[in-house]
């Protein structure tokens, strides 16, 4: 009877050494399910020049992006049309814009009338070919992957498909900006801007589609250097605007293939740039230099209304090869600041003795 | 319906040609350094295999119709721009067939007596202009044959002129199936690339060709290798080879 007893307590004590194991283990689980799963939302894409709205949640989401690559002809220049290759659509591609620590999965479609495979490398990926082993994807496929955001900042994307340089001589570049947690700054404007060489059979300004130079871009001699896609695409009806005491933000890229862009305004002082699109900043710029498959943020405020040039300062690529934009600003002029032009005459000139 | 079929394979029959073969630089790495790989001489179909071609082997082959292949040998493109499973459109029928999958090529080969073409054959074939054998290092020809496959490709500007060894169109139509495209990366260098496809890695992107230069095979086969047997693609297609008589 005792030993019965004693069996019994340890029977009882057995059984309640396994509902302690699986309370325990119901304590793991609940460990699990009790911490929030990550909000989703649907990332919004954006066409160049613009840029998503700042993003105002305080923690990590898991954000979905879905881009197809699509390939297409467009205007190059006036009269000229290139067949190019295109993430959402555009070049650059659709601007990405996700938060330090989300989780973002990516889904790569590429449309049914491609003519090869394409990916995606994004530089803002840690991982193998930054996802673009895990993008390979036929026309009419699509591709998905998911990696986590672990550096802030401005990142090139482009396709990394063979031929790389072919893919993104075509146009297949873009930005993703990775805010940092605390966000950036609020600013007045925000507005997307990647500069591109393009290398045609045909000179600069022969007019008709004009298929893709092998030589040329072996050479590295580009036949246009432009922004956002095509010569003009910042000019006229494009140019950017603001108001005059606007602070703006640019986010610069260039998706290269080959050139390196020495970016300035005219008539500007970059207050900020965080140069190479990192975390740190340097003040009262002038030029920035922003290397093929590299990017840069960069802040000032519109002091005082007139057009402000966009150009590459390796300067014949503005005026010979179509690297030029215009940010026009409206506004109350300020001589105090700026006066503009208040003489124009003839000197006399200088006597014999005075020399 | 008998007839149909032998008229088909009457056409088919006279659209071969013959090439000799011999000693030839791939622009893919075959893991034997810069050495000349042989090729022994091949029939080749002088075009593509047509719409109206295909139509008559699925009417013979009826498991090879659209609403009987099985999912295994062909994905859901597979003739699916035909109005019906028996309907290519009319004014098409002139036209090389597209959305047909590596297993339905080879059926269709197979059917004739033939075979699909090696990489290495199609290559051979593709070297060539309308006046030499190797015309690879022709920097205008590099550039024609670059736009192949694309909505600019020169064939669809009305040129198609048959190389010197009467094959038309092996650039700047459609992509062909070749018999081993599945192989085409095993055979490929992997000493810079640690990597059992270096073609799907930026870092890997020329390495794996020994003429970095020849964008047009860097692109076709970056291509074919993404492919599955059952793939379809509306601007792939393929044409037969079969041995020397």
């Amino acid at each position: 009877m005792k030993s019965g007893l004693t069996s019994h307590t340890v029977l009882k004590q057995l059984a309640g050494g396994i509902a302690l194991a699986f309370i325990l283990s119901g304590c793991t689980t609940g460990k699990a399910t009790t911490e929030a799963p990550l909000p989703v939302e649907q990332a919004q894409l954006t066409a160049p020049p613009l840029v998503p709205p700042p993003i105002s949640r305080k923690g990590p989401a898991k954000v979905v992006v879905d881009l197809e690559m699509v390939e297409q002809e467009m205007r190059l220049s006036d009269g000229v049309t290139y067949e190019f290759w295109t993430f959402g659509g555009t070049v650059p591609g659709s601007f990405i814009r996700i938060r330090e620590g989300d989780t973002v999965e990516f889904h790569l479609k590429n449309r049914h009338d491609s003519h090869v495979a394409h990916n995606i490398d994004l530089h803002a990926v840690t991982g193998t070919g930054g996802g673009a082993e895990a993008t390979f994807t036929l026309p009419g496929h699509k591709t998905q992957f998911t990696f986590k955001a672990l550096n802030p900042g401005l990142y090139v994307y482009h396709c990394a498909m063979a031929p790389v340089g072919m893919h993104i001589a075509n146009g297949m570049y873009g930005l993703i900006l990775v805010e940092p947690e605390e966000g950036l700054p609020p600013v007045d404007r925000e507005y997307y801007v990647m500069q591109g060489d393009f290398y045609t059979e045909g000179g600069y300004g022969e007019p008709g589609l004009q298929p893709f130079s092998l030589e040329k871009a072996v050479d590295e001699h580009p036949t246009y250097v432009v922004f956002n896609g095509s010569e003009g695409a910042l000019t006229g009806d494009g140019a950017l605007t603001a108001d005059a005491g606007d602070k703006v933000r640019l986010f610069v890229g260039n998706g290269g293939p080959n050139l390196v862009s020495s970016f300035h305004v005219i008539g500007e002082i970059f207050d900020r740039v965080f140069y190479e699109g990192g975390s740190k900043y340097q003040e009262n710029v002038q030029t920035t230099l922003i290397p093929a498959g590299g990017a840069a943020m960069v802040e000032f405020t519109t002091d005082v209304p007139g057009n402000f040039i966009l150009v590459d300062h390796s300067i014949f690529r503005t005026f010979n090869k179509g690297a030029l934009g215009i940010l026009s600003v409206d506004g109350e002029v300020k001589p105090e600041i700026y006066t503009g032009q208040q003489f124009n005459g003839e000197y006399p000139e200088a006597e014999a003795g005075d020399q | 319906m008998p007839l149909l079929c032998m008229l088909s394979a009457a056409v088919v029959a006279d659209d071969y040609v013959s090439l000799a073969g011999g000693p030839f630089h791939s622009s893919l790495r075959f893991g034997n350094g810069d050495k000349a790989v042989f090729v022994a001489g091949y029939q080749l179909m002088s075009r593509p295999v047509r719409e109206a071609e295909f139509l008559a082997f699925v009417e013979t082959h009826p498991q090879w119709r659209r609403d009987r292949i099985p999912a295994l040998f062909a994905d859901a493109g597979y003739l699916a721009h035909w109005p019906g499973p028996l309907t290519p459109r009319s004014e098409a029928l002139d036209f090389p067939v597209t959305r047909v999958s590596w297993f339905a090529a080879d059926a269709y080969c197979r059917a004739q007596g033939a075979r699909l073409p090696s990489w290495l054959e199609w290559e051979f074939a593709a070297a060539a202009d309308d006046r030499q054998t190797d015309a690879r290092d022709d920097a205008h020809r590099r550039q024609r044959v670059l736009t192949g496959g694309t909505p600019g490709a020169y064939r669809a500007a009305g040129e198609s002129e048959p190389n010197v060894y009467g094959v038309h169109d092996l650039h700047g139509l459609v992509w062909e199936w070749p018999w081993d495209h599945a192989s085409l990366m095993a055979a490929a260098d992997s000493r810079n690339v640690d990597t059992e496809n270096p073609l799907r890695y930026c870092g890997g992107s020329a390495l794996a060709f020994s003429d970095r230069r020849d964008y047009a095979v860097i692109k076709r086969v970056a291509l074919l290798s993404a492919l599955s047997a059952r793939t379809t693609l509306s601007n792939l297609g393929f044409r037969c080879a079969k041995e020397l008589p």
